[in-house]
C-alpha cells in the first residue's frame, strides 16, 4: 500500500531530513511520520512551521512503501536521497573517499 | 599565471563580505530561501540532492600548485576529503555546510580562487584547451584573452542578469580541445591571409535538450576588437534572448530561430554602434598588463632527444605504454606535457582525494614549475615536465596510483554526477561509468579498441556532453526504472558533430553489454586504423543496430 511521509533538505547543510511523529525532523527515513493519502495536508501544514522556524527548505510529500521500520521510497530518486550515493566505493590505494 | 592584483583581491573580498552577512540572515530568517536562492547561486553554491554542493572556479583550468594544495584544504576541513573535477574545468565540493561557505571562500580567496559566477544566469568559467601556452600545433598563448574575458565579465552590471547562462571557450590549435563547437560562444585564435592573429568566433553552440555545432559568426576578427565584439554579441542575446521560456533561452535557440545571417546583421550593427566604447579606452595597456603574467616559465634549453629518456622508453615496456598514451607533444624541446587521467579502473570519473591533491601539488612543484591544468575531459594535466624527469615522475605517479595510460581510452569517461549527488538528473552516471571502466579495465583490451570518448549524461541538460561522445549515454527515467538512450558519432575535436540516437533505450542492467556489442561490432568489422568514429561514419550505424538489437 502506498503511503506518504514528509521530506526536505536542512538549512544547515542540506541533509536530506524526514519529519517525524513528534513534528521534529530526523535524517532515517524510519523515523519519518506515516500517512495515508488523505492525511499529507497535515503534513504539509508542518513543512511549513519548519520552513517557518528556518530549520528546513523545499518540503515535499513523497509516496513510500512498507510499515515503520521498513519504509521504503516508491520513486529512485528519493532512495537515493534516503539511503545515500549509490556510488562504489574504491579501495585505499586508489585513494577515493567514503561518501557518507 | 595570472595573480590578483589590488582590484581582484579587493572586489573578491568585498563580494565575500556580502555573502556572509547573506548567509547570516539566511540562518536567522530575515532572507527567505526563495530571496537567497540566486545569491548563493552567484558565489557557486547549489543545493543538491544530500547537501549543499560548492562550485570552485578555476579560471580556464589553470592553477597553482598552491592552489590545488588550497583546495586539499579545503576538502579536508570543510568538506569529505574529496573534491570533483567538473567539465568547466572547475572543482566542486560535494558536501558542504552553509556557513562554512563564507569561511570556504576566504580561504579561496587567500590564494586568488573563488566561486563567482560558477552558477547563475551569467557567463561561467572561461574554458580553454589544457595544453594553452605549450601546444605544438598552437598559435599564441590564448590565455590572456582568456583572462581579459573573464575580468570584462566578472560581475559586469550590464551583463548580470542574461536570459540564461553563458559559456566560452577559447583555442588557439589546430586541434580542438577545449570543444569550442558546443559552446555559446567559440574563439579560435587563427592567422588571416595578411599573416595577421585574430579570432574565428563560433555563436550558437550547445548541448543540453537541443545540441547544436556553433555557426561562424565572424570569420576573421582583429584581436583588438575582442571585447567590443562580444559585447556587442551579448548586447543582442541580453536585449533579444527569449526570457519568456527558460527551455529557450540559450543564445543557440536564438540563433537558430533568427538564423545565423540575421543574427550577424544585428550583432554587426550593435558593434558598429559602439565604435569609441569608452569603456575601451585604456585597454592596449591593460592587454599588456595581463599578458605578462602569462611568461614562459624558466625553461632550460634541452635538446629534443632525450637520450636517458629514450633509453627507458625501450627498457620498461609500462613506461613505454605510459608515454605513448598519456604524453603529448610540447612546444619547447626536451619537455613534455603529461596527462593524469582521473580515471582509476571502475573509479568515479574527475574525483581527487585530498591526500592526491597534495600529492599531485608536490609534483607540480618539482617537475612542473608548480602549476597545473585541469581539463574539460575531467583530467589534470602537467604541462611543462623536462623529458629528463618523465621516468621519476611515472614512477612516483605508478606508486600513487596515478597513472592509468589511459588516456582517450574507453575507460576515460566523461560523467555527470548523475542521480547520486544532483538534484536534476533523472538517473544515475557515475554507476554506470564505474561498471563499464570495471568492463574495460584490461589495458590490452583498451589498447586494441584505440581512441573512443564515451560520454555519460544523467538527464537531458546534458552536463557529461553525452552528444559529443563518440559513444553517448543518456539516463532517463521511465515508469520509475532507469534507462539509457544511447548516442553514436558525436564528437567535439576537428570533426566535430552531434551524436544520433542508434534505438530504444536499453535498462540500466543491460546497457554495458550494449556498450560492449557496439564495441566487439567495431572491432569486427573496422578497416586497418581506424578508430570506432572513423568505422561508424564510414559504414553508417545499420551493422552496429542490427547486432545491438539482433533477437536472440
Amino acid at each position: 500500500m502506498i503511503q506518504h511521509v514528509l521530506t526536505a533538505s536542512q538549512l544547515s547543510d542540506g541533509a536530506v531530513v524526514y519529519l517525524g511523529p513528534g513534528g521534529g525532523w530526523s535524517g532515517d527515513i524510519q523515523s519519518g511520520r506515516l500517512v495515508s493519502a488523505g492525511e499529507t495536508d497535515t503534513l504539509e501544514a508542518a513543512g511549513q512551521l519548519g520552513l517557518a522556524a528556518n530549520i528546513i527548505v523545499a518540503p515535499y510529500v513523497i509516496d513510500v512503501t512498507g510499515a515503520d521500520g521498513d519504509i521504503k521510497p516508491v520513486r529512485w530518486r528519493e532512495c537515493i536521497r534516503a539511503f545515500g550515493p549509490t556510488v562504489v566505493e574504491q579501495d585505499a590505494n586508489s585513494s577515493q573517499n567514503p561518501r557518507t | 599565471m595570472y595573480r590578483y592584483d589590488e582590484y581582484d583581491t579587493k572586489l573578491t573580498i568585498e563580494r565575500i563580505g556580502e555573502y556572509r552577512d547573506q548567509v547570516a540572515r539566511r540562518v536567522t530568517g530575515d532572507l527567505s530561501e526563495d530571496n537567497f536562492r540566486n545569491l548563493r547561486l552567484r558565489n557557486g553554491l547549489y543545493m543538491q540532492l544530500h547537501a549543499y554542493m560548492l562550485r570552485v572556479a578555476i579560471p580556464y583550468g589553470l592553477m597553482s600548485s598552491d592552489q590545488l594544495r588550497k583546495l586539499a584544504f579545503i576538502a579536508r576541513t570543510y568538506d569529505k576529503d574529496y573534491g570533483h573535477f567538473t567539465t568547466r574545468q572547475n572543482l566542486q565540493f560535494n558536501w558542504p555546510k552553509l556557513e562554512d561557505t563564507p569561511a570556504i571562500l576566504e580561504h579561496l580567496a587567500e590564494v586568488d580562487m573563488s566561486a563567482i559566477q560558477t552558477s547563475g544566469n551569467v557567463n561561467r568559467n572561461v574554458t580553454a584547451d589544457a595544453f594553452a601556452g605549450v601546444a605544438r600545433d598552437e598559435i599564441e598563448d590564448p590565455r590572456p584573452y582568456c583572462e581579459i574575458v573573464r575580468q570584462f565579465l566578472t560581475l559586469n552590471p550590464e551583463f548580470s542578469w542574461l536570459p540564461r547562462k553563458f559559456k566560452i571557450a577559447v583555442s588557439a590549435a589546430a586541434e580542438d580541445r577545449a570543444a569550442t563547437t558546443v559552446h555559446d560562444i567559440g574563439l579560435l585564435l587563427i592567422h588571416n591571409a595578411a599573416g595577421e592573429t585574430g579570432f574565428r568566433v563560433l555563436v550558437g553552440g550547445g548541448l543540453g535538450r537541443s545540441p547544436f555545432l556553433g555557426k561562424v559568426l565572424r570569420l576573421f576578427l582583429p584581436k583588438d576588437d575582442l571585447l567590443p565584439y562580444l559585447q556587442a554579441i551579448l548586447r543582442v542575446y541580453n536585449m533579444e534572448g527569449r526570457r519568456d521560456n527558460m527551455y529557450k533561452a540559450r543564445i543557440k535557440i536564438q540563433v537558430h530561430e533568427l538564423g545565423i545571417e540575421k543574427f550577424r546583421a544585428k550583432v554587426e550593427a550593435e558593434f558598429d554602434a559602439s565604435a569609441g566604447d569608452p569603456l575601451f579606452i585604456g585597454k592596449a595597456e591593460e592587454e599588456a598588463r595581463i599578458k605578462a603574467q602569462f611568461a614562459p616559465p624558466p625553461y632550460k634549453q634541452r635538446d629534443e632527444y632525450d637520450p636517458g629518456h629514450e633509453a627507458h622508453l625501450r627498457q620498461n615496456a609500462a613506461f613505454s605504454q605510459w608515454a605513448e598514451h598519456n604524453l603529448a607533444a610540447h612546444k619547447r624541446g626536451g619537455y613534455a606535457i603529461v596527462n593524469l587521467p582521473l580515471k582509476p579502473a571502475g573509479g568515479i570519473p574527475g574525483d581527487v582525494s585530498a591526500d592526491q591533491m597534495d600529492f599531485i601539488a608536490g609534483l607540480a612543484d618539482t617537475y612542473s614549475f608548480g602549476e597545473l591544468r585541469a581539463t574539460h575531459r575531467q583530467n589534470l594535466v602537467l604541462a611543462d615536465v623536462a623529458k629528463s624527469d618523465l621516468y621519476s615522475l611515472w614512477q612516483a605517479l605508478t606508486e600513487a596510483g596515478l597513472a592509468p595510460p589511459n588516456l582517450d581510452r574507453i575507460t576515460d569517461i566523461i560523467c555527470c554526477p548523475g542521480m547520486d549527488y544532483c538534484s536534476l538528473a533523472t538517473a544515475r552516471s557515475i554507476p554506470i561509468a564505474q561498471r563499464i571502466s570495471e568492463r574495460f579495465s584490461d589495458q590490452e583490451r583498451q589498447d586494441a579498441i584505440g581512441e573512443l570518448k564515451l560520454n555519460i549524461s544523467g538527464c537531458i541538460n546534458a552536463c557529461g556532453h553525452h552528444h559529443i561522445g563518440h559513444i553517448g549515454l543518456l539516463g532517463v527515467e521511465k515508469n520509475g526504472e532507469e534507462f539509457y538512450q544511447i548516442t553514436v558519432g558525436g564528437s567535439a575535436a576537428g570533426d566535430a558533430d552531434i551524436g544520433r540516437i542508434i534505438g530504444p533505450a536499453f535498462a540500466s542492467e543491460d546497457v554495458v553489454d550494449a556498450v560492449e556489442t557496439l564495441v566487439d561490432t567495431y572491432l569486427d568489422i573496422r578497416a586497418p586504423g581506424e578508430r570506432f568514429l572513423d568505422t561508424l561514419r564510414r559504414i553508417g550505424p545499420e551493422p552496429f543496430k542490427e547486432r545491438l538489437y539482433a533477437i536472440d
